[in-house]
């Protein structure tokens, strides 16, 4: 684990010494790196495949830019996800993702009938590029290894006891629900963190961080990754680069990358519960 | 009042669209928002477009997905939903089109001329519907809901079945979209009507008859706010 | 060509030669050796990851269910399988609803009452109703006697001799073997996916009595 440590923070670090569109460019795709590992989690740990990641993400910028100290609810963002749990793992990810797409559709009304503009809430406060980056890269690296120290425990084993078979990990004592709610606790809290770091890379929070951007990316993003931890930060900066580095010749290239990953994925995988 | 009536049976359309989708095709068709917006693009051309180009995007999703579980014919369904939106957004080239809208007094009330058109669609669609569902050719649908394989075993040609249910579906959605859009086209454009009618079409798949449900949700979630 | 079928990695049917012809085929086996799937494959519910399935010299392999039932190939499922929303009269309609009443006039009564309020026994006669009342040229019957008491269990050998005249039928059962051996012309035994034997009344009826009875 310590060599894919060092290799992730030298990959991390060469940024830093480009220009500053790059550099603001790799920020995006480390904050958005979080984001896909605590996605991840949720996914290869606790087996819930959800298309509504950015309804933590998008919650703690808007918490944010509101007023910083309702950013005390993010802990408890995670009920919205144990709410939909119930719906079943099968309709899980499409009750998140409605989910997602209301609240990007409710927070446009948002936006313009309450204090906020066109572009969206002003964030209150607002760091350096150089600090920001640094302080994202460390919580970048910090959810890495917490995920990867987690999935090893004794705790990340019961997690994973109640994934593979809720009846029979409590017939051995484990409580499936308590189980549930700390791993998608996990997984929501580092999203939430997330979307604040968005909120202070651009300044401001639009509509658009409930999008189907945000909402779709984390499962895009680890399948061209091929379901590994490490390469979901290097899956993060090839579509976030690619997306920007398009967008002059075809705006919303990334859309272009989900629909095909979304369409071979629906159709190479066997059954729904791979997924 | 009249505004409300139509866009109670606008929305009951299509809830019942997903619902026959999701019960007897196995999906939940999560690319009626985009061909919603297909219909609205094209009706910049002619609204009558909308007819073929949707019922060929229902037969397209109904090849691909033909034998796919549930969950991933959905997730295929997403993924060909942005498909459509991209094709629409790089050919257009523009991020909203602003569509002329006539209205027209019905009853002394103006109502949106297209969308009067749209609830009178929606209207004859599900009283044919209703009247289908009330005669016996209803069975090979009902014994689809509950079990395909039992379906096959009866002799129903399921994959037939579901390739109609697709089309009509897919066809409906896009030509509702090119009359019921609000006079403004972006890409995005179909997703809040689809989120819409899924909660809907989610209420009514509680109860057995939930065809009949979700004509009354669909009228007490768009009429009765009108009261208060 | 013999019928290799595989699920979740497991081989369930190993390379089965089978033909059904006229007359009564009984298949017999312990659990899990691959009978059910056996049907299930000639009714087109499982497709063969290897072998072929033909009728009269056509290869119907991946032919749908439903396009076998317009060829005559009928299947009374297991784990009495029916339609628990729809109504007794409503599941018979996928056949003749008179002659499949005639079979079993208990169920006459019962007409209008749905599939989820039936006993274990109504719904296995609905199960069979259907599908000894369709036109059928091949009839597969998987456990037919499941749930049912013992004036029906002879009512159905009868019923099955009769149709056995004119179709071909192939008998699952682990129940009432001995009445079904003395009618039956052809005798399968699988076991582990294998064909263990297939033959005649006389040898089969030996083979079965040494391994079950």
């Amino acid at each position: 684990m310590l060599t894919k440590i060092l290799l992730i923070t030298l990959f991390l670090l060469f940024p830093l010494f480009l220009g500053y569109y790059t550099t603001f460019i790799a920020l995006i795709s480390i904050i958005l790196g979080i984001l896909t590992i605590s996605w991840h989690f949720m996914e290869k740990e606790i087996g819930w495949v959800s298309f509504g990641h950015s309804v933590p993400f998008g919650i703690a910028a808007y918490l944010l830019a509101l007023n910083p100290t309702l950013l005390f609810l993010t802990p408890f963002i995670f009920l919205i996800f144990l709410f939909f749990s119930f719906f079943g793992r099968r309709l899980f990810p499409f009750a998140t993702f409605i989910a997602s797409i209301a609240l990007w559709n409710v927070s446009h009304y948002f936006v313009l009938n309450g204090k906020g503009g066109e572009e969206g809430f002003g964030v209150p406060f607002s760091m350096s590029l150089g600090n920001l980056y640094t302080l994202s890269m460390a919580l970048l690296l910090f959810c890495y290894v917490f995920f990867e120290i987690i999935s090893k425990s004794n705790l990340g084993l019961k997690i994973k006891a109640v994934r593979d078979d809720e009846i029979a990990a409590k017939s051995v004592g484990i409580d499936p629900i308590r189980f549930k709610i700390v791993g998608f606790f996990f997984s929501t809290t580092f999203a939430s963190v997330a979307g604040v770091l968005h909120a202070v890379s651009f300044s401001h929070v639009s509509p658009s961080v409930f999008s189907p951007f945000y909402a779709l990316f984390p499962f895009v993003v680890s399948k061209i990754s091929f379901d590994k931890r490490w390469a979901c930060i290097v899956g993060s900066f090839v579509i976030v680069s690619l997306s920007h580095s398009l967008s002059a010749f075809l705006p919303e290239t990334h859309y272009i990358l989900y629909s095909v990953v979304l369409m071979m994925i629906a159709v190479v995988k066997k059954n729904a519960e791979n997924l | 009042m009249i505004s409300e009536i139509f866009t109670s049976a606008f929305y009951t359309a299509f809830s019942i669209s997903i619902l026959l989708c999701y019960r007897v095709g196995k999906i939940l068709n999560l690319s009626f928002a985009s061909f919603f917006t297909l219909g609205a693009y094209l009706s910049i051309l002619n609204p009558l477009l909308a007819i073929p180009f949707g019922a060929s995007a229902g037969f397209i999703l109904h090849k691909l997905t033909k034998k796919l579980s549930i969950a991933n014919a959905t997730i295929f369904s997403l993924g060909f939903a942005i498909a459509i939106e991209e094709i629409l957004r790089i050919y257009f080239r523009t991020e909203y089109i602003i569509l002329p809208v006539q209205k027209i007094t019905l009853f002394g009330e103006m109502v949106v001329g297209s969308h009067a058109i749209s609830g009178l669609i929606s209207t004859a669609f599900v009283t044919i519907f209703l009247c289908f569902l009330l005669s016996k050719k209803s069975i090979n649908l009902r014994v689809m809901e509950e079990d395909l394989e039992l379906a096959e075993i009866y002799g129903v040609r399921t994959e037939r079945l579901r390739l109609i249910v697709l089309t009509i579906t897919g066809t409906l959605i896009a030509f509702l979209g090119s009359l019921h859009n609000p006079g403004i086209v972006y890409p995005t454009l179909g997703w809040q009507y689809l989120i819409f009618s899924v909660i809907i079409a989610t209420l009514a798949n509680i109860f057995e008859r939930a065809y009949l449900f979700a004509i009354l949700f669909a009228f007490v979630i768009t009429c009765l706010p009108k009261f208060f | 060509m013999k019928i290799l079928l595989e699920k979740n990695y497991r081989i369930i049917l190993n390379f089965v030669d089978f033909k059904l012809e006229k007359g009564i085929t009984l298949i017999s086996g312990p659990n899990a050796s691959g009978k059910s799937s056996l049907l299930k494959v000639l009714a087109g519910i499982f497709i063969p990851d290897m072998g072929k399935v033909f009728l009269d010299g056509k290869d119907i392999t991946l032919l749908p269910p439903s396009e076998r039932v317009k060829l005559g190939i009928v299947l009374a499922p297991e784990r009495m399988k029916i339609a628990l929303n729809l109504t007794v009269e409503d599941n018979l309609r996928f056949s003749d609803v008179e002659k499949a009443y005639e079979f079993f006039p208990e169920l006459k009564k019962i007409s209008k009452r749905r599939g989820k309020d039936l006993s274990g026994g109504e719904r296995q006669m609905v199960v069979l109703a259907r599908a000894l009342a369709m036109d059928c040229r091949f009839l597969l019957l998987d456990e037919p006697f499941q749930g049912l008491h013992g004036d029906i269990r002879i009512r159905l050998i009868r019923i099955i001799k009769e149709i056995s005249n004119r179709a071909a039928v192939a008998v699952v059962t682990h129940d009432e073997i001995e009445e079904v051996l003395k009618i039956a012309e052809k005798i399968y035994v699988l076991v582990s996916g294998k064909t263990k034997f297939s033959g005649n009344r006389e040898e089969g009826e030996i083979v079965i009595k040494e391994m079950f009875l």
